[in-house]
């Protein structure tokens, strides 16, 4: 065990001291602290901005004539102007006095005709529904004040004030704390796996098939078993991915409920500690059953660019189940998802996938757990039996019938 | 008792005998050098000792017990497919390798600084792997072997890419090491290091040992009839002398057969000839290689 130990500790410090490590495991902290930075300094005007985007649709002065006398002896809001007649209201349009001009057509109590003349519309005609949503306010305040009782008018103006709750009383799930842990949680899960799992077993890759190609292999394995070495470097870059996570993962912690917080309609938060463990279950079970793929390509191949371009083809399936998350999501426990989450290599992202997609089937989950860790122990024992005979065969590549007689043993 | 003791080794991968039947043994304070031509099983007579590949058949003992990994590690080994790790200091990359021999962090680090010190590396502790020369590499790999100061030492081409004045300072580490007890194993093509290193020397050829002995006497059961004499004196015409010849200044005779070296002696004398040396004539290690490997009929 010491050896193994003196291996993890070996690659663990070299990992760490990576640039390329460096870099991409700093980058999501400070881009969050970042973002809450920006937030905290700036919180007020980005929300009064925003909160000034909602309520007023648009600065655009209108004209107005209404040949229905619907709004006759009414006071308009600030920008609208009446005019006596339409020539002397589009030579006003023509000036740039006003934006646009509406006609209130004589039949409108019969018809609802309004006439909306602009110089232009917008690119996307934001200016037409911008001036829909004017005249249609004072239209609507002009009629209820005229037409219906004063206690009516208001469930007129808003009919309906929607209080969901569950069964029991309690309020039901909805875009708030807990949605961002029960469900957000595992996605984002979902994407660290890809990055910390592929990166961890990158640098494994890397490792390997340097220390081969360097021809470094031979002086270590006359001082530890291969065994112990494959352990080691699993052992080691397993802390390397564990630290990278932990360096994302604290800060987030710490960072996220301050973010949270200039949103005021999000709730308390409440930490689903349901959905750890099973993320948990997929990060390691996932990062051993690549580590072990990744340590035979790395033994298999001749320099570490053969075995990237051989380890390819192993990412290819595992990112399956992301080009098929719109599938997952929709049904998290339909045929495919299950499906996928029950194959091994697209396990670990299927499964976090149902998970984040809100997956009610238990016992299918408990099986995909079960089948990547049954696996998991048989890829391992593969590994080391091709890492022993690989690690020593420089200048070519294993044939199948060197693998077949090293897992024969 | 031999530190390393190697009986009836075989081994073969798929359908090649890499090792047939190797059989040798080596003395605390020896230096054995072993010999044989590419492909001969050397390497993988090395490679079984130390573990890194699984004989066949054959027995290994070190220290007249059975090898284990912590045996094995007593062992200084110098493989001939060898490097660095890339991309980290000299000292973190022989502190490390130290440090799978069972050395303590500190002590690793106190061993390596001492031994890169002693060849000729200590501005080159701080450099990263990648920007030292092949022979600073190489050095840097043997202050990982000597790091533990190995009671045994396999050594596969020491000096290989080395410049005469390393190759020196290799050699007498090498007899020193010799001199304090350890059990030396030298497999080299450069016959005159054996000649001027090696107490004995095991040729192998073909898979198996085919020449074993001190190297004099092999020298001595390979030399050709023949005698070497210096003299200020003209010689010519000599008695049951088939080849009379002139190298590096002194004469070589080669002898007919039945011929004894004395009675040319004897001839020298009654002549009156001055004779500042006589000496029958030894084998070189090249023509005893040469021979031994053709007598085996090794296919090189």
């Amino acid at each position: 065990m010491r050896n193994a130990a003196v291996v993890a500790a070996w690659e663990l410090r070299r990992t760490i001291g990576r640039k390329s490590f460096l870099i991409s495991t700093a980058a999501l902290p400070v881009l969050l602290v970042i973002t809450v930075l920006v937030f905290v300094v700036f919180g007020d005007r980005i929300g009064g901005a925003v909160a000034e985007a909602s309520t007023s649709d648009s600065d655009d002065r209108y004209g107005l004539i209404d040949h229905a006398g619907v709004l006759a002896g009414r006071d308009l809001p600030p920008d609208f102007s009446r005019f006596a007649d339409e020539a002397t209201m589009r030579a006003a349009l023509s000036r740039g006095d006003i934006d646009g001009y509406f006609v209130v057509d004589a039949g409108y109590m019969a018809s609802g005709d309004v006439r909306f003349v602009a110089d232009e519309f917008g690119t996307f005609g934001e200016r037409e529904g911008d001036a829909r949503g004017a005249i249609r306010s004072v239209l609507l305040d002009a009629l209820l004040e005229a037409h219906v009782a004063p206690e009516i008018a208001p469930r007129i103006q808003q009919p309906v004030a929607l209080r969901a709750e569950s069964e029991d009383g309690s309020p039901p799930p909805g875009f708030g704390a807990g949605m961002i842990f029960d469900s957000v949680v595992p996605y984002v899960a979902a994407v660290l796996f890809m990055v910390v799992v592929f990166t961890s077993a990158g640098y494994l890759l890397e490792g390997v098939s340097e220390e081969k190609e360097t021809r470094v292999i031979e002086l270590v394995l006359s001082s530890v078993t291969p065994d112990q070495l494959l352990l080691g470097k699993v052992a080691g870059q397993a802390l390397a991915g564990l630290t990278q996570l932990l360096t994302w993962v604290l800060p987030a912690l710490a960072l996220v409920p301050v973010l949270l917080a200039q949103f005021d309609d999000l709730g308390d938060l409440t930490f689903n500690l349901a959905v750890l463990p099973l993320a948990l279950a997929y990060l390691l079970l996932g990062y051993l059953l690549f580590a072990a793929f990744y340590a035979t390509v790395g033994s298999l191949t001749t320099s570490f660019k053969e075995s990237q371009q051989l380890a390819a083809y192993l990412i290819l399936p595992s990112v399956v189940p992301f080009m098929l998350s719109a599938f997952i999501q929709g049904d998290p426990d339909g045929t495919v998802a299950v499906a996928l989450s029950w194959i091994p290599i697209t396990a670990p992202v299927a499964g976090l996938l149902r998970v984040a997609a809100g997956s009610q089937d238990t016992l299918s989950l408990a099986i995909s757990v079960g089948i990547l860790a049954a696996c998991v122990p048989f890829a391992l024992w593969i590994s080391t039996r091709v890492f022993r005979i690989g690690l020593l065969v420089y200048g070519r590549r294993l044939r199948l019938s060197d693998i077949l007689r090293a897992v024969r043993g | 008792m031999p530190a390393l003791e190697i009986r009836g080794l075989r081994k073969s991968f798929a359908d090649v005998t890499a090792v047939r039947d190797v059989s040798l043994t080596v003395d605390p304070g020896e230096i054995l050098g072993l010999l044989g031509p590419n492909g001969a099983g050397k390497t993988t007579t090395i490679r079984a000792v130390m573990g890194i590949v699984t004989p066949d058949a054959g027995d290994i003992r070190i220290h007249d017990r059975p090898p284990t990994i912590e045996l094995r590690r007593r062992i200084g080994y110098l493989p001939e497919e060898r490097g660095l790790h890339r991309g980290v200091r000299t000292l973190d990359a022989v502190e490390y390798l130290g440090r799978l021999k069972g050395l303590g962090r500190a002590q690793a680090r106190l061993r390596a600084e001492a031994w890169l010190g002693r060849l000729d590396l200590a501005e080159a502790t701080s450099r990263k792997t990648d920007g030292l020369s092949r022979g600073m590499a190489q050095k840097a790999q043997i202050a990982a072997t000597l790091l533990t100061d190995p009671d045994i030492l396999i050594l596969d081409e020491p000096t290989q890419n080395l410049d005469p004045i390393n190759v020196k300072l290799l050699l007498d580490i090498i007899r020193e090491r010799r001199d304090a007890g350890a059990a030396i194993v030298i497999s080299t093509h450069v016959m005159s290091q054996v000649e001027d290193l090696a107490d004995r020397l095991y040729l192998i050829a073909d898979g198996r040992g085919v020449v074993e002995g001190r190297v004099a006497d092999v020298r001595r059961a390979y030399a050709p009839n023949a005698v070497r004499f210096a003299s200020p004196d003209r010689v010519a015409d000599l008695p049951g002398v088939a080849e009379l010849r002139d190298e590096d200044g002194a004469y070589y005779a080669v002898l007919a057969d039945g011929v004894a070296p004395e009675s040319v002696l004897r001839e020298l004398v009654q002549r009156g000839v001055r004779i500042d040396r006589f000496e029958r004539a030894l084998a070189s290690l090249d023509d005893v290689f040469i021979q031994a490997v053709r007598e085996a009929g090794h296919d090189a």
